[in-house]
């Protein structure tokens, strides 16, 4: 069972009195996350590592702003969507990554251990992750690393609840059937 | 078999050295004991009477690049001026200096053209012209008397 953030005691009241070691805890538990997130969007190496350091800037720069201290980890992830966004922006790549599914939320399990990969199956996971488009790459993503529950998803990328089913359930179908032909 | 996490934390590992320093960067910033958002965005303090030299400084240093700059450009505009505009005019000014002789004939020349403008009138006075001075009415004689 994976470990997520809002069952965590995290040291986020700490970190509100600029705490440098609560900073350093919070950072040592989000910063691999993060950059796996922030890389499944940008798709590079170096521009996720800029998008993770300006998150922790920005973090640091706006705790005021953090309302629930129990949701701490989404409101960082939250703050690295925005950071892509305007990576996106900036590349002009804008009306691609923000084109979006028109789909009816479909039926789903809420396990993201649900699907399991073989070794064998990993290079074409990964492979197979970068063909899903950007939004259901995006949810997937969050809900893999983090285990966010619908609504922290929703938030995180500014969409509505049903829009994020919708999207989870056709990315985990899209990557079944992907990864059930790659071993055919 | 793996997870979808696992698998994807397993492809950058390599980077979390990486993660690490811009985490050790970032908490580098950080002073303890302060409330971060108050030391990123420190109050305004209004400018006091009794603080002048604080105000100045306030008002000069953001344009200190400026002022450098401006500095510079007038540094440069005065090192060519030196370099090259007084160099010929000296050469100019000492080839088309006279020898103290050439000077010293110029004012005997001109101080004798001055004697002539001075003294020529004294020693040749011209003749002050004489005003016809009319005859008594008795005196003039009729056309016919007129001596040839």
């Amino acid at each position: 069972m994976l470990v997520v953030a809002e069952t965590e005691q995290l040291p986020v009241p700490q970190a509100r009195t600029g705490e440098p070691t609560a900073w350093d805890t919070l950072f040592r538990r989000y910063q691999l996350p993060l950059c796996v997130y922030v890389f499944e969007l940008v798709r590079d190496e170096q521009a996720s590592l800029d998008i993770v350091q300006e998150t922790f800037i920005n973090a640091v720069r706006h705790i005021g702003s953090l309302r629930e201290e129990g949701k701490f980890g989404s409101w960082l992830f939250s703050i690295a969507h925005q950071k892509c966004i305007q990576r996106w922006r900036k590349l002009g790549r804008e009306a691609a990554a923000l084109e979006e599914l028109a789909a009816a939320p479909g039926e789903f399990k809420d396990d993201p251990a649900e699907l399991l990969i073989r070794e064998e199956q990993e290079a074409a996971f990964t492979k197979l992750l970068s063909r899903l488009p950007v939004a259901q790459r995006s949810v997937l993503v969050l809900h893999f690393v983090e285990d966010f529950p619908l609504e922290e998803i929703a938030r995180i990328t500014g969409s509505v609840l049903g829009t994020v089913k919708s999207r989870l359930h056709y990315a985990k179908q899209a990557l079944k059937n992907l990864l059930e032909e790659e071993m055919e | 078999m793996k997870t979808p996490r696992e698998v994807l934390f397993g492809q950058h590992h390599a980077a979390e050295a990486k993660l690490d320093a811009i985490r050790e960067k970032v908490v580098a910033g950080l002073v303890p004991d302060t409330p971060v958002h108050a030391k990123q965005m420190p109050p305004v303090v209004p400018r006091r009477s009794s603080e002048p030299e604080t105000g100045w400084r306030q008002f000069w240093w953001p344009l200190r690049w400026h002022l450098a700059g401006l500095g510079a450009a007038w540094l440069a505009v005065m090192a060519l001026n030196i370099d090259h505009t007084p160099a010929p005019t000296r050469r100019v000014v000492r080839q088309n200096a006279p020898s103290p002789r050439q000077l010293l004939a110029a004012l005997r020349e001109n101080q004798r053209q001055l004697r002539e403008l001075i003294e020529a009138p004294a020693a040749e006075p011209a003749p002050e012209p004489q005003k016809p001075t009319p005859s008594p009415r008795s005196q003039v004689l009729p056309f016919a008397m007129t001596p040839v």
